[in-house]
């Protein structure tokens, strides 16, 4: 279904570098945050986001258009399966991107406020520290390596759960 | 959640997380973002996740975190977290499968992997029971006297004091464990009931604790209860200062007993329905 007759109502996004992005509002109602400046009425024609790059606000708006063009589920109990089966490969697709931008993206969402892509993201992090140990974990997040545990705590730790490292 | 912020905040008063200009540093994740995946993971990774840095190993240990990621993974329609926990033949060993695999695995039958769990107090020749479980913990009996809470997915177990009923000729030993929300407190009731002569019983009922590591006599009944079959606990709930547990017979009626300060034990039909009071 189409949504950008030329009727519909357009928001523009501003990113950190000064690039902006004319969307439709219902694409951009997908962002919690963004719904609420707009009913809010403190929304002008132009939103900055100051914190947000162009390239992860580009990556995050052809999710919100993907998202804000399937059928909702709570729309509909009975929506086909092939959108749902379609949605789901288009995010399988989505997250596979570099860890960088999938923090980036992380990061966005969570300002933005977009719960399914928060929960998307996060589930793409997990399954890939999954199973690995904790020194491929810090590589994988670049975890700050100044916050890491005394030699002790660490053989503690080991020593508690040994059979997990096994 | 406060508390817990502060104390990552001590931990580490120095060396507060910036985004510098670096452009090999990764943003930081805020931590209600690191909660959102570590609650994603399984149990088995978590542990070892702990290993990956302080603020991990404080976010990981904390009371708040383990409830809600227990939360998460129980309520998971899936049950992609959810174990399967069987006693198999002979009874010493414990196997522990994927409930997921059961229920959908396509191949079912030929690809759950039945894992050996190594529990406390194994021993190749002492039979194994598993008297219940609740909220993924499991009560164990080694012989019927050694009670011990285990957790299989942290494999850590806490033993319960010697009940001191012990299973022979005559007699026989039954388990209740659940959760008692009152006290917020794990507790196994433990019934004893030995045949006497002249067509009589000697029933003791205990309750054993995990918070107090001790069991408390309920009662003991010279009269007996005629309890003829052996049954199972199913449910044991705490209300208050009352027990109350729901089994089930072996002739498949339903039991119920109540505990409070007047006693009271009941039967189903089909069991001799039998009212003790004290």
């Amino acid at each position: 279904m189409s949504t950008s007759s030329s009727s519909s109502k357009k928001i523009v996004l501003k990113s950190a570098d000064n690039e902006t992005f004319e969307i439709d509002e219902i694409v951009a109602l997908e962002s919690q945050a963004i719904k609420n400046m707009i009913e809010d009425e403190c929304a002008d024609n132009v939103i900055p986001l100051g914190n947000i790059d162009s390239k992860t606000l580009s990556k995050i708006i052809e999710y919100c258009k993907k998202h804000a063009e399937s059928p909702k589920k709570d729309d509909n109990a009975d929506i086909d399966e092939k959108a749902v089966e379609d949605l789901k490969s288009f995010d399988a697709e989505f997250a596979k991107v570099d860890m960088p931008l999938i923090q980036d993206i992380l990061m966005a969402a969570n300002f933005l406020n977009i719960d399914n892509l928060i929960g998307l993201m996060c589930r793409t992090i997990a399954d890939r520290i999954k199973g690995k140990t904790p020194e491929e974990i810090r590589k994988i997040l670049n975890i700050n390596k100044n916050d890491l545990l005394s030699p002790e705590q660490e053989a503690k730790a080991r020593e508690e759960n040994s059979w997990a490292f096994d | 959640m406060t508390t817990l912020k502060d104390k990552t905040q001590e931990q580490q008063p120095s060396n507060k997380r910036i985004k510098t200009s670096s452009e090999t540093l990764l943003p930081t994740l805020l931590q209600e973002i690191i909660v959102e995946i570590l609650s994603r993971l399984p149990v088995e990774s978590l542990l070892r996740c702990k290993s990956v840095c302080k603020e991990w190993y404080s976010l990981i240990s904390d009371h708040h975190f383990i409830k809600s990621h227990y939360t998460l993974s129980s309520t998971n329609l899936k049950y992609t977290h959810h174990k399967l926990v069987i006693s198999t033949v002979p009874r010493i060993n414990i196997k522990s499968c994927s409930l997921y695999d059961v229920l959908f695995n396509d191949e079912g039958s030929k690809n759950v992997g039945l894992l050996e769990l190594d529990y406390p107090l194994k021993h190749p020749r002492k039979s194994v029971w598993i008297v219940g479980s609740c909220n993924g913990l499991l009560c164990i009996a080694i012989e019927e006297d050694s009670l011990f809470i285990w957790n299989p997915s942290t494999r850590r177990s806490n033993t319960l004091p010697y009940c001191g009923f012990k299973a022979k000729a005559g007699s026989y030993v039954l388990y209740g464990f659940g959760y008692d929300e009152g006290s917020e407190d794990y507790k196994v009731v433990g019934i004893s009931c030995v045949f006497k002569s002249g067509g009589r019983y000697d029933v003791k009922v205990k309750v054993f604790s995990l918070k107090l590591g001790i069991g408390r006599r309920l009662g003991v009944f010279l009269m007996g209860f005629r309890w003829m079959i052996r049954g199972s606990f199913v449910v044991g709930r705490f209300i208050g200062r009352r027990v109350r547990i729901l089994g089930r017979c072996i002739r498949g009626g339903l039991f119920r007993l109540i505990w409070g300060r007047r006693v009271m034990v009941r039967f189903c039909s089909r069991c001799m329905m039998k009212v003790i009071r004290i």
